[in-house]
């Protein structure tokens, strides 16, 4: 077997171990109550962590300039996404509103 | 191999959080579920919470959840490998990671302490990037969900 793939089955059973880690091997365990009660606050938590930190690299590609387009997006998007409750919707209007104020700013390119 | 751990080890919040209110479903697919866990599915599933659904309404949301992103996936991945030399717009897309998580963290933010939750753990995401690099992720989620819990405590 290469080493090749011998790292992807590697990867693939540290993903699933980190996946299932409280799922399926620690099933049944009791977890700390205050551990517990912070974990109702894990979607909101990651969720905008994840957002903020692909948005500060955006923010680092593209410099200072790069930032209108992000912003206008941005906001535009979390409306979208705030009256619809749509993935489709703030998907398309995120990336339309990115797009249009990229390319008024000469930012982004549309050819 | 740190980085991807890093990176990663939000994962194993997700398992924490969905082990919680997962006691009730059988053993197979406690081990099967972890299978298919990305950011997307347990978004949706994180929505459903609260709403009083029995194990296997939840267990059937699940893994219909996970058929449809599986098979997205499979053909989006297919269609942007053969369609993407020679997409317009190209630049555009690079908006695409950030719109889908909006579209995600939006709903989530609801009430008092989900958006205490929120606002310090991007807080600390953007302001502890320099120092932790992909580390800050899980400083950042840590830090947002004892902000979340203590404006739990602060509004009653």
């Amino acid at each position: 077997m290469s080493v090749a793939i011998v790292a992807v089955v590697a990867a693939g059973a540290g993903s699933w171990l980190l996946r299932g880690s409280f799922l399926a091997l620690g099933a049944g365990r009791v977890l700390p109550a205050s551990f517990d009660r912070a974990l109702v606050h894990a979607r909101p938590a990651v969720l905008s962590a994840l957002l903020a930190s692909v948005m500060a690299a955006r923010f680092g590609d593209g410099g200072p300039a790069g930032a209108p387009p992000l912003v206008a997006g941005l906001v535009v998007a979390a409306l979208v996404a705030w009256r619809t409750r749509s993935l489709p919707r703030t998907l398309v209007a995120g990336v339309a509103v990115f797009a249009a104020a990229g390319w008024l700013t000469g930012v982004v390119g549309l050819a | 191999v740190a980085t991807a751990l890093a990176i990663n080890a939000r994962f194993l919040i997700y398992s924490a959080a969905l082990s919680r209110t997962w006691r009730d479903q059988p053993r197979w697919f406690r081990w099967l579920a972890p299978y298919f866990l990305v950011d997307q599915l347990f978004a949706l599933v994180g929505a459903q919470e609260g709403e009083g659904r029995d194990p296997a309404w939840m267990r059937g949301y699940y893994l219909a959840g996970a058929a449809v992103l599986w098979v997205t996936w499979l053909l989006v991945v297919a269609i942007g490998a053969a369609a993407g030399p020679v997409l317009p717009a190209r630049q555009a897309l690079a908006f695409a990671s950030p719109a889908l998580l909006t579209a995600l963290v939006v709903p989530a933010l609801r009430g008092r302490p989900a958006l205490a939750a929120g606002l310090v753990a991007s807080a600390v995401a953007v302001a502890a990037r320099p120092w932790l690099g992909s580390g800050a992720l899980l400083a950042a989620a840590a830090a947002g969900m004892l902000a979340g819990r203590i404006a739990e405590r602060g509004g009653r």
